[in-house]
This record gives C-alpha cells, sequence and structure tokens, in this order.
C-alpha cells in the first residue's frame, strides 16, 4: 500500500479502505502538524487540529478536487482551522517562548540563539494571513499559485503579502 | 537570496514533540467507529463570507446598486476612461519586451506604481519566446486587470452597503462577477464562471433563483431582466438565508448551494474584463512584468525583484 499512487490511495479511500487513507496521512501528517504549530504556536493545539484536518478530509475528500494537489486542499483545510481556532481563542497566544526556546536549542552560539529568537519573535508580530503566507512558502515550499489556491486569493496578493511581510521583519530585525 | 530569506527558510519552527506515534491509526480508528455518521452533524458549520475575497470577483459596470426595499447600495463608476494600448515591442534573448501604455489604471497588483498613486503608466511584459501570446492579448490581459482593480474597490464599497441593509440582516451576502448567463427566465439564472486559481482555471455553473424585484444595470442604464440574454457576461450579487455555502473550511469555490442563494442585482459586464482571467493564467507561466533598468544586460528587470530590491535599500 505504501507505494501505491496518490490518486490509487484516494480512489482506495474513498471506496471505504482506511488503510490506504492511514498511509496518505502518514504522508502528510508532519507537514500539516508544522503548519498548524506555525500558526498555532502551541503543540497540543496543532495535534488536534492536524488530526481535525484529515477527519474533515476524509468526510470531504469526495469533494476533493484532484487537479490540485492533495497536499494544498490539506493545507487549506488546516489553515482554515487553525485560524479558526485562533478566532475562538481570543485570550493571549499560548507557547511563543517553547517555540522559540525550540528554535534556539538548534543553533548552538548565544548570538545566534539570540538572533534566531529575535527572528521568530518578529515573525509572530506579523499579521496573521502573513504569517500563515511565510509559513507556506518557506516552511512548507509551496509556491505562489499553490499559496493563492490555499487562502482563496488571488496570486498577487500572496506576493504582496510576503513582500509585507519581509518588508516588516526588516524593519523589526534592523 | 538575502540573508531574511535564508535565515527564514533554514528555520521552520519546530514543535518541542513529535505527534502521538498512533496518529494515523487513531484516525482511522475514528473513521472505522464512525463508518456512516457524517462529522458535520457534530460540528456547527461556521458560514463565512468567503465569496467576497476570491480572485476573479469584481462588480462590473454597475453604476448604482439598488436592492429590493428599494435601498441604495453603493455607487459605483463604470469604465469609462479606462485605457490600454500598445506601445511598443523590443527583442531580447528567447523573448519580447512589450509595452503597453495606460491610462487611468490604478492597478494595485503591479509593482511599478509607487503605492497606486499613478494611474497613467505604462508597463512592460516579457513574454516567452515559445508562448502563443500576442501582444493584443498582453494588452488586453492589462485593460482586463485595470477593471479588475477598480472593480475589487467597488466590490469592497458595495459589500459595506450590503451589509446596511436591514433586508440583509443575518443573512450571507456575497457575488458572483463575471459569469456567462447560460439560461435565464423570470424567476431563475443559470451561469458559469471561470475562476483562476494561479494557473488553473475552474469552471462553475449553479442556477441561482431570482428576486422579483430584481434590479438589472448596464452602465448607467437600468433594465429588465427580460433584456439580459444567454452569452451575456454578468456580475450580481445574492443575499442568502441558512446553509447557503457549504462548509468553509473545506469549499472550494463552487460547492455551494445555489439554490438558497437569491439574486437581487445583476449587472452586465463589459467583455474585457474577461482577459484579466489570462493575466492570472499566464502571469509567471508564460510571462513576467519587467521593469527598464540598468543592472540587467536586457535592460530590463522582473518588477517584484526590482521593487523588493528597492524597498530594501
Amino acid at each position: 500500500m505504501q507505494n501505491k499512487d496518490e490518486s490509487e490511495l484516494i480512489a482506495h479511500s474513498l471506496n471505504g479502505n482506511h488503510t490506504a487513507y492511514e498511509v496518505l496521512v502518514n504522508r502528510y501528517k508532519n507537514a500539516i502538524f508544522y503548519h498548524c504549530f506555525a500558526i498555532l504556536r502551541d503543540e497540543d493545539q496543532a495535534e488536534d487540529i492536524a488530526q481535525e484536518t484529515f477527519i474533515t478530509a476524509y468526510y470531504k475528500l469526495r469533494t476533493y478536487n484532484p487537479a490540485y494537489k492533495l497536499s494544498t486542499w490539506l493545507f487549506k483545510i488546516a489553515t482554515n482551522k487553525s485560524l479558526n481556532l485562533l478566532k475562538k481563542n481570543k485570550r493571549v497566544i499560548r507557547g511563543e517562548d517553547t517555540m522559540f526556546d525550540q528554535i534556539a536549542s538548534h543553533h548552538p552560539g548565544p548570538e545566534t540563539q539570540a538572533e534566531y529568537t529575535e527572528l521568530h519573535n518578529a515573525v509572530n508580530k506579523l499579521q496573521t494571513k502573513h504569517r500563515v503566507a511565510v509559513s507556506l512558502y518557506y516552511w512548507q515550499g509551496l509556491n505562489y499559485q499553490e499559496i493563492a489556491q490555499v487562502m482563496a486569493s488571488p496570486v498577487g496578493s500572496v506576493r504582496g503579502w510576503l513582500n509585507r511581510a519581509k518588508h516588516t521583519l526588516r524593519k523589526e530585525l534592523s | 537570496v538575502n540573508k531574511l530569506e535564508e535565515l527564514l527558510t533554514k528555520n521552520t519552527p519546530k514543535p518541542r514533540r513529535g505527534l502521538h506515534k498512533n496518529f494515523a491509526k487513531n484516525i482511522t480508528n475514528y473513521l472505522d467507529e464512525h463508518p456512516k455518521q457524517s462529522l458535520f452533524s457534530s460540528i456547527k458549520e461556521t458560514l463565512v463570507m468567503k465569496h467576497l475575497a476570491k480572485p476573479a470577483m469584481v462588480v462590473a459596470t454597475l453604476a448604482i446598486l439598488v436592492g429590493a426595499g428599494g435601498t441604495a447600495y453603493a455607487a459605483v463608476g463604470g469604465w469609462e476612461g479606462i485605457q490600454a494600448i500598445f506601445g511598443g515591442q523590443q527583442k531580447v534573448n528567447n523573448a519580447r519586451i512589450v509595452k503597453v501604455d495606460t491610462q487611468n489604471c490604478t492597478f494595485i497588483n503591479a509593482f511599478n506604481i509607487a503605492e497606486g498613486s499613478k494611474q497613467d503608466t505604462a508597463y512592460y511584459y516579457k513574454i516567452k519566446d515559445d508562448s502563443k501570446l500576442t501582444n493584443e492579448q498582453v494588452v488586453q490581459m492589462v485593460k482586463g486587470n485595470c477593471q479588475l482593480d477598480r472593480g475589487s474597490k467597488a466590490v469592497l464599497d458595495i459589500a459595506a452597503e450590503l451589509a446596511k441593509d436591514p433586508l440583509n440582516k443575518d443573512t450571507t451576502r456575497g457575488y458572483y462577477i463575471d459569469s456567462e448567463v447560460t439560461a435565464v427566465s423570470s424567476n431563475s439564472i443559470s451561469l458559469k464562471s471561470d475562476i483562476p486559481y494561479g494557473p488553473e482555471i475552474r469552471t462553475v455553473r449553479a442556477t441561482f433563483p431570482v428576486d422579483k424585484n430584481v434590479i438589472v444595470f448596464e452602465g448607467n442604464t437600468r433594465l429588465a431582466l427580460q433584456d439580459i440574454k444567454v452569452g451575456d457576461h454578468i456580475a450580481m450579487a445574492y443575499r442568502a438565508t441558512g446553509n447557503a455555502l457549504t462548509n468553509s473550511e473545506t469549499t472550494w469555490l463552487g460547492d455551494i448551494d445555489a439554490s438558497k442563494q437569491l439574486v437581487v442585482t445583476i449587472g452586465k459586464n463589459s467583455k474585457d474584463l474577461t482577459a484579466s482571467i489570462d493575466y492570472q493564467k499566464y502571469n509567471g507561466q508564460e510571462f513576467e512584468q519587467v521593469v527598464p533598468c540598468g543592472s540587467e544586460p536586457s535592460g530590463y528587470c522582473n518588477a517584484e525583484q526590482y521593487h523588493t530590491n528597492k524597498q530594501n535599500q
């Protein structure tokens, strides 16, 4: 089952084959989890949303348009679920320090550590949609067109968000 | 790649822990236990006016939108004054540069307009040699985009007005832009819409009920519904109650219950607007926007990169 083509796995999944769907989940679970974490900055919430994403996707699989990448569709679901949760969570976002600590731990020198902490502090200050675009572009490797699909916006807007995000980050870091 | 981009690329924020080791298994176990029950029977679906943010959604040529109750929704300018003409071409390596001169075009997504302040300007496009795009197509794409951007602003104005109308309290409101009429009667209209998602074009077809007091316009002229014919291109605004959209978390544009979207206004579109779809379809694939610059041997730089660099200086 592991080596089956994605479209075949989707077809099997649509026929109720949960083993096929499990292969798809395993294929994309980390990317979705990391993306949710980048938006929510909380491991538990990110895992919950990742799980909801795959369950939602399964029940809505018949509406998936194979003209697009499955991963793009999953990112779309995960992004919307994460943003909805952020809206519900009117409280202060948890986990900021957690993320910085983890990022910093990959970099040995204190100067470098400070630099990375500063970078992600700045990222967290971005407007939510700019942060989502940064996550999809720099961390998940989607191109402008794919991000436009995920965020249901014109390619020009995506380009603008990323430009403005970079501009803001440069100002914050300067 | 500058330092910031390098920093971002190399530093994906990683959670302190990974997913539960049975993450995938837990999901399929859940699916095994809930083979028939729809997940959405237990999750309240949120209706969101996501339609308003869609790329091709522009209200075109609507002079004034008036609701069934006679409420004026918004004053919207037509296409008067927007011009785009071929300004010449130049051969460069493996491509040609096409210049398009425009007037009254606030082309907000273009990179060679400073803060959208200049309205009369020239745009340059580098067309690959293997592209079949003609100069006329390029000009039409630019003109269509000028109209698209003017209409985008109009949508925001109309959205605000629709929301204020008591008739629309507690309803869903939205727009369809530049759809082709495939059938029309006194109480329903069928539309076909080509929606660009980057280079992909999705075609959506749906039939909508039409309000008996529907307001129909072409430019500044009031029309009757009977004046709308099969093959016309129109923009329309609707209101709806109940589950007019499917769950917003998974909805691609077009996954809607059109039968619950009551058409309250219709505007006949400029035919030129449809060319803007080609712009989104081919941008980055067969052409790119460029600006004259001295740093490249060809004399033209990628517009986006040029302006990014300029911002960074």
